[in-house]
């Protein structure tokens, strides 16, 4: 009886772990994996929606703004978000570049860095995941400088060194210098990649806050290229 | 008018290569050669990727003087006869009479594929299996060259780089591309080219530090013969592209100012 008792939740055992065995495989089998191992990000994403771009904080992220960056905010969104850069052909910065519905990009991994190609004015990122360190005298760039490490399947990307003139969104989210972005990009499947975006910048919001914002794989082959002119002045 | 125009080619190549020069990034790079002082040994033999084939890797840059010019008097084809159509030497002599007024650049717009190359600014190749990617510092625009033997999509959009394959000649990548937009510039000084460009590249590592690229340009609609040129290239060890992202709606008033003595 005991040893009946004992086979039986071993059996019990045996067949809890084989179906968690069974569906952990089955996740993982879903991501494509590196030759070490990491999820293969690479393919053409865009964003699921343009409901981030408009506002990130989309969804209820509460925000506690400092002052100045509730009156710059104001008075943005009472100009309808006229003035933003990407009415000049200038980059949305980070992480707005990323959230176009219209605008695919394209992840490129190498064992040392991951590039993403922008269909957007052909432009691109380097995130460096060799272990460099951020450099000392990181100038404001529109587009800042990104490295980034592996925590366990998702990628964690930290920006810096974005220039003030980018705004979060093209409702006119500002920030400032002192902006740190996290992005935390998780392919749950072959088909579906989830970033969690997290806006750090004491300056202008006194709390971090953060979204998690769907990404879609393009069924493509072709990234293209949007052509984005300027009239000098 | 020929002085005028090398100015303001001058004028724009230099307020844009500003960003560039203002600061060197140093990053260090392990397991790369080195003579016996520990500099970077630029005369090595090199690399090549775990396939066997050379690895074009790196941030390279044209020499300083680099021959042939992009600009006035003669852009790429310093040097060499070019058999035009009639209609592409009629704008070709225009473009030198405006200056360069008019070029695409001035409107952001990419250069396309000589014209990029042949700016001050570096540029990094990055070599994986199956694409090749080359990151231009300028205007941050990047390309893709197709190394897995795909063939052109069909119904695809032109664009300003075309769409790039390339196979391995023995140690030299060569690299067809098509698929180009139409009233394109090839250099500063206003060579046009249609949307039936043929460019074929021929790139070609020398050594550690040398990358050569022999282009050559057949677009029978504006050529009466196809014509080309090499370029070379050195490389800039343990560093890293400077973002630089064209500004001309702000650059082009101070450009007005700043060429007038």
């Amino acid at each position: 009886m005991t040893s009946v008792s004992t086979r039986s939740s071993g059996g019990v055992a045996a067949l809890i772990a084989f179906l968690l065995c069974g569906v952990s495989h089955a996740q993982q089998d879903s991501v494509p994996r590196m030759p070490d191992g990491k999820p293969d990000l690479s393919g053409i994403w865009r964003s699921a929606s343009n409901r981030y771009l408009t506002d990130l904080s989309a969804g209820g992220a509460q925000l506690s703004m400092q002052p100045w960056a509730r009156a710059l905010y104001d008075e943005r969104s009472a100009a309808h978000g006229k003035g933003r850069p990407s009415e000049r052909c200038l980059p949305r910065g980070v992480p707005g570049m990323m959230l176009a519905r219209d605008e695919p990009w394209k992840v490129v991994q190498t064992p040392g860095e991951v590039i993403i190609l922008f269909h957007e004015s052909l432009h691109y990122r380097q995130i460096f995941t060799d272990g460099r360190p951020f450099p000392d005298d990181a100038a404001p760039t529109w587009i800042g400088y990104s490295v980034g490490r592996w925590d366990r399947d998702d990628l964690v990307v930290e920006t810096i060194g974005l220039t003030e003139e980018t705004w979060l969104d093209e409702g006119g989210h500002p920030h400032s210098d002192a902006l740190r972005v996290t992005e935390r990009f998780r392919r749950r499947t072959v088909r579906m990649m989830d970033v969690d975006v997290t806006i750090d910048d004491p300056k202008a919001y006194a709390r971090p806050w953060t979204v998690t914002v769907r990404f879609e794989l393009v069924p493509s082959a072709d990234l293209g290229e949007q052509r984005c002119a300027v009239l000098p002045r | 008018m020929e002085a005028r125009a090398l100015c303001r080619v001058l004028a724009l190549t230099c307020v844009l290569a500003a960003p560039a020069s203002a600061q060197w990034l140093h990053v260090p790079q392990p397991g790369i050669p080195r003579t016996a002082d520990g500099t970077p040994d630029l005369t090595a033999p090199a690399p090549r990727t775990a396939d066997g084939k050379p690895d074009l890797a790196g941030i390279w840059r044209r020499p300083r003087g680099a021959t042939p010019p992009s600009g006035p008097p003669d852009g790429l084809a310093a040097g060499i006869q070019v058999l035009f159509q009639p209609w592409a030497e009629a704008v070709y002599k225009t473009r030198g009479e405006n200056g360069g007024k008019g070029m695409p650049s001035e409107r952001c717009l990419p250069h396309g594929i000589t014209k990029a190359f042949s700016v001050p600014e570096p540029f990094k190749i990055i070599e994986t299996p199956g694409l090749i990617l080359i990151l231009h510092e300028e205007f941050n625009h990047h390309r893709e060259i197709f190394t897995d033997g795909r063939r052109m999509p069909e119904h695809r959009a032109p664009t300003s780089f075309g769409y790039s394959r390339g196979t391995w000649d023995g140690n030299t990548l060569v690299v067809n591309t098509t698929g180009f937009v139409d009233e394109a510039w090839l250099d500063f000084r206003g060579h046009p080219a249609t949307d039936a460009l043929h460019m074929v590249e021929r790139y070609r590592r020398r050594d550690f530090g040398h990358l050569e690229i022999q282009f050559t340009i057949d677009d029978p609609k504006a050529y009466r013969a196809p014509w080309g040129m090499t370029m070379t290239f050195d490389l800039l060890p343990e560093t890293e592209l400077i973002e630089h992202i064209c500004e001309n709606e702000r650059d082009a008033a101070r450009i007005e100012g700043g060429s007038t003595p």
